[in-house]
């Protein structure tokens, strides 16, 4: 009985309380180095199969990767030409100039062991100033975001996780959804009604409302819309664009200014125009 | 027994519980911390009892990500019920052990899997089911290697 009460005592304070939360944070920390070790026989195992891959596998990566590195060149220098004339255009219509976010490099410590919890451990904590709520991103898309920090260590909450919720947009139509997890390597977007402008193949980008995730950033390709006649609301499915499962190497977001800075920004611009 | 003995065994299990499979070899990995709590209650109750199970499920909880307490309340529930009837499990033969640890093993894991229902998660209901069987079955050569250790460091 009264192990119940303080389960229950427990599970309330985690629910509600940030200090709970901020607790739950130190002690998972203090836990990190046997997530480390256990990590070791399963990273050993893929750094084996690695090992082993021929050379002439081996050589075959090296030429594709030596031609997407190639093409993102190319493309890196379009980019600069069009950021370039991109700043012009803000700057001709008066508005703040946008902020690049900063990013950090993480490595991967464990994925939850639990088949039902989308968790992972990174090595930054609040000394490489690591926060809850920090978008983590790799090569391809939205990861998810930092719940928990250590010293040394943080959990990431994947954007497949039941319990996560990411605003979205549909790129092609401009449709604000919310994606929500669905504890699977799937995403369901939320409430949304059968005419809505969706269909298989769309890629949803974070939409920035909410303010927790920066704007644009690619989360999930839409991969079944269901309208059932007679329901209120599609049903439509998508899979994340990042391979949340199998990650090894993350990107931390660091916003250098929150949405509210920019639209503060901008009245200190054009002060006249609002 | 020295304390160094329950300290390694925890340690091992913590290590065990945290080892990192591909997601659809996760179902079958056995729920280590319940065979450790059961071994200890079984054969060594003065280390054991409700709150220290709650504790090791607070701890794993921590590991794992999962809410805080929930295996905490699983574990500790297993135990209160095995430790009313420890004296006569320990006198069953292999084979009832075996679906014995099954069972606890099951009520542990169905009960942190509704703790997790009210707390807004989804897990699959064969989750407790097979892990549960795949542990009952681990559970004649976990007491081999227990009875060894515990012979030579205890």
């Amino acid at each position: 009985m009264f192990v119940a009460i303080l389960s229950g005592l427990l599970l309330l304070g985690e629910g509600s309380l940030d200090q709970v939360k901020a607790v739950r944070g130190y002690l998972a920390s203090a836990l990190s180095p046997i997530q480390t070790l256990a990590a070791q026989p399963m990273n050993w195992a893929t750094r084996q199969t690695q090992d082993t891959l021929e050379a002439r596998q081996l050589r075959e990566q090296l030429r594709v990767l030596e031609l997407e590195n190639q093409r993102l060149q190319v493309r890196q220098q379009r980019m600069r030409v069009l950021e370039r004339e991109n700043d012009d255009l803000r700057a001709a219509v008066a508005a703040a100039t946008r902020y690049e976010d900063e990013f950090v490099h993480a490595e991967v410590l464990a994925h939850s062991p639990d088949p039902f919890i989308k968790r992972m451990v990174v090595n930054r904590g609040f000394n490489a100033k690591a926060a809850p709520g920090q978008a983590v991103l790799d090569p391809s898309g939205l990861v998810g975001q930092v719940v928990e920090v250590g010293s040394l260590s943080s959990q990431v909450l994947l954007l497949t996780d039941a319990s996560h919720r990411v605003p979205v947009v549909v790129e092609r139509s401009g449709y604000k959804a919310i994606a929500r997890g669905t504890g699977h390597d799937q995403l369901e977007l939320e409430n949304v009604p059968p005419t809505a402008e969706i269909a298989v193949g769309d890629l949803l980008r974070t939409s920035g409302l909410g303010q927790r995730f920066p704007q644009g950033y690619p989360v999930a390709r839409v991969v079944s819309v269901e309208r059932t006649p007679g329901q209120a609301f599609a049903r439509i499915i998508a899979t994340p664009v990042a391979q949340t499962d199998r990650l090894d190497q993350v990107m931390l977001v660091y916003r250098t200014q929150t949405a509210r800075d920019r639209a503060l920004a901008i009245l200190e611009v054009a002060p006249g125009d609002s | 027994m020295t304390p160094l003995f329950p300290i390694g065994v925890l340690l091992v299990t913590l290590l065990l519980s945290a080892v990192s499979l591909p997601q659809e070899w996760l179902i079958y990995w056995p729920h280590w911390m319940g065979l450790a709590c059961f071994w200890f209650v079984l054969y060594a109750p003065t280390w054991m009892n409700v709150v220290t199970a709650w504790v090791l499920g607070v701890v794993l909880d921590l590991l794992v990500g999962t809410p805080l307490a929930s295996h905490g309340f699983g574990l500790a529930v297993a135990v209160y019920i095995l430790s009313l009837v420890h004296r006569r499990v320990r006198h069953l033969t292999l084979l009832q052990q075996m679906l014995m640890v099954a069972c606890f093993c099951w009520v542990a894991i169905q009960a942190s899997v509704w703790v997790r229902w009210l707390t807004g998660g989804t897990v699959n209901p064969l989750y407790s089911v097979l892990t549960s069987l795949v542990t009952g079955c681990l559970w004649p050569a976990y007491l081999q290697v227990m009875r060894r250790l515990s012979q030579r460091f205890a």
